[in-house]
């Protein structure tokens, strides 16, 4: 071992400790960049060299620059993050409708309110029973009801589309960030030599990692590296990015009730991402679920709302009469059967009356129409069930080439009007008056479409409005029965009431909001954990970065020392 | 909104520290937020879910505050319309008071005309005072129309006065379960329908394949979405179904699904018999029983009794389906109602025959009433087994006759019928007899002197007879051998003597001096000492014929002459009448019949007896059952010849005035019939119509009464809808409302905590190792 052995020795100590000092200068310009995983240089003994009997050592070598890094808490924080922004996609939904729907505001112009004042509208009517006005109130009451029924599905529906626009938005995202995990996956392995390196491509891992943390809060993805130190991104059990390779996603829509739902699918496969976790996930559930399933149960209380009140409002009688009247609802086929006619609402076997009074006379005759659905024998048809209507005396009945059942009195001095059959005194009857919508007093059977039947509109015809159950101008007692149907218990509901179900849509929407925001917290308070714990291990920690440095400083001194003192050894050689 | 996230056990990095550090004051800062937007507010809850149970009881109470407002608003309303309605009333029975005073100042003293017509002025006055105030309106609404609210419901057209609301009842909810009456209508306060013309007949609507299960078993129906089981004992084994009759409305389609549904590999005929339904079946034996607890087999009279051995058939029970107006004419009484005669209804001086041969339901009849121009109301009894009329008419009379047929006894609203009772005759004067005359006076049977022809004397002591029976006994036991037989006259009011002694002298009754019988019992005439017989009979034998002792209330004489003495003592119905004459005829062998009037109403007298003469029907002495029947006029002592008529038979027909009248009992009827009895100067009928206008005067303070008793409760409601109202918004507000002290009690906490968080934040960045090297 020779003096200039032992100079170059401590030469590449001092290289050594460069390198490190520049690791550690590397970290401490990055302690506050998020995503950045600190370096740490690898030391080892360098290779020693035999001297006769001896084994000499020859200093320190750096081995490599390593990430610090724990990939497995890695791989579980990518999940988290996935998790995270799936539950807050959903929470913001839930919050959203929440905030429109509106329903702790009791003097606001929201669906509950609009609820209870339509029903309190009706009182109006029972107190006096000839004021047109009041009767006028009640239709415009209903038309603000159903108004605030389709203020409120548009609303949600516009949370629902741009949680789509959100979604179409995110096919490019994908694609944009999977290109630049490919291109990563490419860099990292041509730097790091495409084999098992002793150092990592620090920076383009980073670089990649936090590409792979943007994706995976879009989508949930799984990672797994490959020993090229490129890395497969799957969806779903779906390879959507393998080192060098990725695949194309693009938007496809599918028709869900009229609305074009966008699905992120494979271009190559054409078969949607089968996703569990991510913003996407959360987009897909809050659209599809939380607004979708609060549009549905939206749709739900107003077709309730209109069939059930139509039921008992159909079998009543106003102060006037009707000369002519054209159900607002229409079958499809005039020959079958009215429950398997097309109808909205589907009709029981069933009877009503039908009243026609003679304006001269005041004389009114009555007729039971019975409605046979039990599918034994000849069921009743519209065909059917207008040539009973135009059997009777001073009324014509006639189905209309649109499938609508027209009904007129046979002079201008008959009007007629509508009753409930013997035996029937709660109104329960077979509905086929308000599946057909005559006499109805609601039109439509969803959110968007539910509104006041035009015949009622409009200070002339409100006297129309269906007060009475014992003939036109006979009281109010129809009306008692409309004002209590608000917290009536319904057959078909259940028995809840009408109160119940709007309780049930708010309760539903204020409880699953609830507990998507708790799922939400614990989903961040999850990610926070994890990525505490990963920080612990990627995180700079500047002391820890000084005293690294400090260190290295005094082994890059002692070595110069070294190399001092060997340099005095040779001047002595040479001064010799 | 808060979270706790753990810190890592091992090492920290500078960003972690940092990130930890913003995250918590951000924390802090939106808990700020919040705290300040609750006590800006005042509202501790922004959306349901931030306490999901809170917000829904604050929802529903919310919902229940706004209803309950709306009741407050109807008891208001209600209020004004019981309070309006009470005084008016209060009006009325002031205005009613003051009439009063003037016909009992007409009543009760010696009256002039004139004095007499200022008081039909008054009656006029108040008829079309109290006419407006029954038409009395507040806002919109009619106050005793019923629920009928287009038209006045009393007009008054000088002669009647029409009521043509309803009966009917306003209601108004008053809290979220509970209906109230808010008026009354006005046969409640004032009067203005008659009691319904209904009589006893069911009439017995026919089971028919179109019957709606909900007119079944009275109108109770079938319980809806009920279930039977069939089991069929085919001898081998016992086979059995349910039967899902949810669907079903009529009977036919009852019968469909039981045929329907029979056990598999069994048949099942149903078939209507009677008013009931019969299973037959042919596959062995047939029993019915419910399934779990349901009541639809007994419902529809099927049910089979399990004690009982099954046989082929089951005869199912009566299934009563109830009267509707949609029920076919011929399906009542079972197809035998008189449709082609007709009904003659007289109503406010008018009369209408009503031919029903084109009616096809029970609406059509309804009909045929209510649109005779009558102001008639026919309805459906109450029971659904009939129909009943009524007047709407005050001050005027309801009949409801025969057209020649049996129509209107069929339908059970004959007004005069067998069944009619006398007492009600003459708006319930009823037909006084001669009551006076029904008890013997015995003071007077003491002794009578006959002397038969063959000159035999008979003194005869009646000291001890009480009736005239005994008369006759003691008189024929006196007689003994002697041949003088007393007997009962054919009316049995009086007693005849005959002789059949053999003699050249005549039979003779003589006066015995101071002994009053042969007076009292008619055999002598006042003063007179001798009576001798110079009649005979057919036998030859002479008679004395006594006078009727117990009085007779109208003779009715034929058209030969022959004399039908009628005491109407003890008959209480228009059929003990028909009866008394008709048996007082056949033992007189007079051809006189009498029954109920062919047309219209009234007692027919028939006389098929031939002669000059013409059927009449005398008043007697004593009685005014003749004119109290209707066959007399007022002030007249006989029938008015012109009023008989000959029949197609040549039979003279005289038939009494219809004195059995409906009307509506009204204040508006009163004063009316007040009015003409003024007019007539009927003092009877005035004294009459004071009593009425007494109970009129009670029911409309009555109705005063009732309607203040309502305000009162009313205004107890109010009162506890107004206390609920607090506690109600006590309860919401402990909901939603934040606690003002709590909640600036957390601000403060926060804002110490939020400083703390920026001290040790400045604290912890600040301090490094690079700050000693």
């Amino acid at each position: 071992m020779s003096l200039f052995g032992s100079i170059q020795m401590g030469g590449n100590t001092l290289q050594a400790m460069q390198i490190g000092l520049h690791v550690v200068g590397n970290n401490i310009a990055n302690a506050n960049t998020p995503g950045f995983i600190r370096e740490e240089v690898i030391y080892e003994t360098a290779p020693v060299m035999r001297k006769g009997n001896l084994i000499l050592g020859l200093g320190v070598q750096v081995a490599g620059i390593v990430q610090k890094v724990d990939r497995f808490i890695q791989d579980r924080l990518i999940g988290a993050r996935g998790d995270r922004a799936g539950a807050d996609a959903q929470a913001q939904a839930y919050r959203d409708i929440e905030g429109i729907l509106d329903a702790l505001n009791g003097a606001g112009n929201n669906l509950g309110a609009s609820l209870t004042e339509f029903f309190n509208a009706i009182h109006e009517v029972t107190k006096e029973p000839a004021n047109l006005i009041a009767r006028q109130l009640v239709v415009s009451g209903g038309e603000e009801l159903a108004r605030n029924f389709g203020v409120l599905h548009d609303k949600v529906l516009d949370v629902q589309e741009s949680l789509n626009q959100r979604i179409i938005a995110m096919s490019d995202d994908i694609n944009s960030i999977a290109e630049e995990i490919r291109e990563l996956n490419v860099k990292i392995a041509s730097t790091e030599g495409g084999q098992a390196s002793t150092s990592d491509a620090g920076a383009l891992r980073v670089q990649r990692q936090a590409a792979v943390e943007r994706l995976s809060e879009l989508i949930g993805v799984r990672v797994s590296e490959q020993a090229s130190g490129g890395l497969a991104v799957s969806v779903g059990g779906e390879l959507l990015v393998f080192e060098g390779q990725r695949r194309e996603v693009n938007i496809d829509y599918s028709d869900e009730g009229g609305v074009a739902m966008a699905v992120v699918e494979f271009v190559d496969t054409n078969s949607p991402l089968e996703i569990t976790s991510g913003e996407l996930s959360g987009l897909y559930a809050a659209r599809n679920s939380v607004a979708g399933g609060f549009l549905a149960d939206l749709d739900e209380l107003a077709a309730t709302l209109a069939f059930e009140f139509n039921k008992i409002y159909s079998q009543g009688q106003g102060l006037v009469g009707f000369r002519q009247l054209t159900s607002t609802e229409t079958v499809s086929d005039a020959d079958s059967a009215l429950d398997a006619a097309g109808l909205t609402f589907t009709p029981v076997s069933g009877a009503f009356n039908v009243l026609i009074q003679n304006a001269d006379s005041g004389l009114t005759t009555e007729h039971t129409i019975s409605i046979d659905l039990d599918g034994l024998g000849q069921d009743t048809t519209l065909n059917s069930l207008a040539a009973q209507l135009d059997a009777l005396d001073g009324l014509s009945a006639s189905v209309s080439a649109s499938g609508a059942l027209e009904l007129a009195s046979d002079s201008d001095r008959i009007e007629f009007a509508f009753a409930p059959p013997v035996g029937d005194s709660t109104n329960e009857t077979n509905g086929v008056l308000a599946a057909l919508g005559l006499n109805t007093f609601f039109t439509g059977s969803s959110a968007s479409t539910l509104g006041v039947n035009d015949e009622l509109k409009g200070i002339d015809n409100a006297a129309k409005f269906a007060a009475s159950l014992d003939g036109i101008d006979g009281g109010t007692e129809n009306a008692l029965i409309l004002a209590g149907l608000l917290e009536k218990p319904l057959h078909l509901a259940g028995d809840a009431s009408l109160a119940d179900l709007y309780n049930q849509l708010v309760g539903d929407i204020a409880h699953d909001s609830a507990v998507a925001q708790s799922a939400a917290d614990g989903a961040r308070v999850f990610e926070d954990t994890l990525d505490g714990q990963f920080q612990a291990i990627t995180g700079v920690n500047i002391d820890e970065e000084a005293i690294t440095m400090i260190t290295l400083q005094r082994i890059y001194q002692a070595s110069a020392r070294y190399i001092q003192t060997l340099s005095e050894l040779l001047d002595v050689l040479v001064n010799m | 909104m808060s979270r706790i996230s753990p810190i890592p056990t091992t090492r920290i990095g500078s960003l972690f520290i940092r990130q930890r550090l913003v995250d918590q004051m951000q924390f802090d800062q939106l808990e700020l937020l919040r705290l300040q937007t609750q006590i800006s507010t005042g509202r501790r809850l922004q959306l349901p879910s931030d306490d999901t149970p809170s917000a829904m009881r604050a929802i529903n109470l919310q919902r229940v505050l706004d209803r309950k407002g709306q009741i407050q608003t109807n008891i208001r309303a209600n209020n004004l319309f019981i309070g309006e309605a009470e005084r008016r009333l209060s009006h009325a029975t002031q205005a009613i008071h003051e009439l009063r005073a003037e016909v009992v100042g007409v009543v009760g003293s010696p009256a002039t005309d004139s004095e007499r017509l200022s008081v039909v002025e008054a009656v006029e006055a108040t008829i079309k005072e109290l006419v407006p105030l029954a038409n009395s309106r507040t806002l919109t609404r009619y106050l005793f129309s019923g629920s009928r609210q287009l038209i006045d419901p009393y007009t008054f057209n000088g002669q009647f006065v029409e009521y043509r609301g309803n009966e009917g009842t306003l209601r108004s909810y008053v809290d979220l379960e509970r209906l109230f009456d808010t008026n009354l209508s006005g046969p409640d306060v004032f009067g203005g329908i008659s009691a319904p013309v209904q009589g006893s007949v069911d009439l017995n609507p026919q089971l028919t394949e179109d019957t709606l299960l909900g007119a079944l078993n009275g109108g109770e129906g079938i319980t809806r979405g009920g279930t039977i089981s069939i089991a069929i004992d085919t001898g081998p084994a016992t086979v059995t179904s349910v039967v899902d009759l949810n669907g079903a409305v009529t009977i036919r389609d009852v019968m469909r699904m039981i045929e329907d549904g029979a056990p598999a590999g069994t048949v099942v005929d149903v078939n209507i018999v009677g008013d009931g339904l019969e299973i037959t079946t042919t596959s062995g034996t047939v029993a019915v029983s419910e399934v779990a607890e349901g009541r639809t087999a007994h419902e529809l009279g099927i049910f089979t009794n399990p004690s009982l051995p099954p046989t082929s058939t089951i005869t199912g029970a009566d299934l009563d389906p109830v009267l509707l107006k949609t029920t076919r004419l011929d399906e009542l009484l079972g197809g035998a109602l008189d449709t082609s005669s007709g009904i003659i209804v007289t109503n406010g001086g008018a009369s209408a025959t009503l031919d029903i041969s084109a009616a096809e339901t029970v609406d059509d009849l309804l009909n045929l009433f209510n649109g005779a121009g009558l102001g008639l109301l026919a309805e459906i009894n109450e029971a659904g087994t009939g129909i009943d009329v009524r007047s709407r008419l005050s001050g005027s009379d309801l009949t409801i006759g025969e057209n020649g047929g049996t129509t209107a006894t069929q339908l059970g609203i004959r007004t005069y019928t067998g069944e009619t009772a006398l007492a009600d005759f003459n708006r319930g004067v009823g037909v006084p007899t001669t009551a006076d005359l029904e008890v013997l006076d015995t003071s007077q049977l003491d002794q009578i002197h006959i002397v038969a022809r063959d000159g035999t004397d008979l003194f005869v002591n009646l000291s001890t007879a009480t009736s005239l029976q005994d008369v006759v006994d003691l008189i024929n036991a006196a007689a003994g051998a002697t041949s003088v037989t007393a007997s009962l006259n054919a009316n049995g009011n009086g007693i005849d003597l005959a002789d059949a002694t053999v003699g050249t002298g005549r039979l003779t009754v003589e006066a015995i001096p101071g002994s009053q019988a042969a007076e009292y019992l008619g055999f002598l005439a006042t003063g007179q000492t001798q009576y001798v017989s110079s009649v005979t009979n057919e036998a030859g034998d002479d008679v004395v014929s006594g006078r009727n002792v117990l009085g007779h209330d109208l003779l009715i004489v034929a058209r030969d002459g022959s004399e039908l003495w009628i005491d109407l003592a003890g008959t209480d119905t228009v059929q003990d009448v028909i009866d008394r004459v008709n048996s007082a005829a056949t033992a007189a062998g007079v051809s006189v019949t009498a029954r109920l009037a062919v047309t219209g109403n009234g007692i027919e007298l028939v006389d098929a007896s031939t002669g000059t003469g013409t059927l009449t029907v005398r008043a007697l002495e004593g009685s005014q059952a003749a004119e109290y029947l209707g066959f007399v006029a007022t002030g007249a002592t006989e029938s008015d010849p012109s009023d008989v008529q000959t029949d197609g038979s040549g039979n003279q027909i005289l038939t009494s005035e219809d004195r059995h009248t409906f009307e509506a009992d009204s204040l508006f009827n009163t004063l009316l019939r007040l009015r003409t009895a003024l007019i007539d100067d009927d003092k009877e009928e005035i004294g009459r119509a004071l009593a009425r206008l007494d109970e009129d005067f009670e029911r409309v303070n009555f109705a005063q009464a009732e309607l203040g008793t309502r305000l009162k409760n009313l205004t107890a409601i109010e009162n506890q809808l107004k206390d609920e109202d607090v506690q109600l918004r006590s309860a919401l507000s402990q909901e939603v409302d934040v606690d003002i002290i709590e909640a600036i009690s957390n601000l403060t906490a926060r804002q110490y905590a939020f400083e703390a968080s920026l001290r040790t934040t400045a604290s912890v960045l600040q301090v490094s190792l690079f700050d000693y090297i």
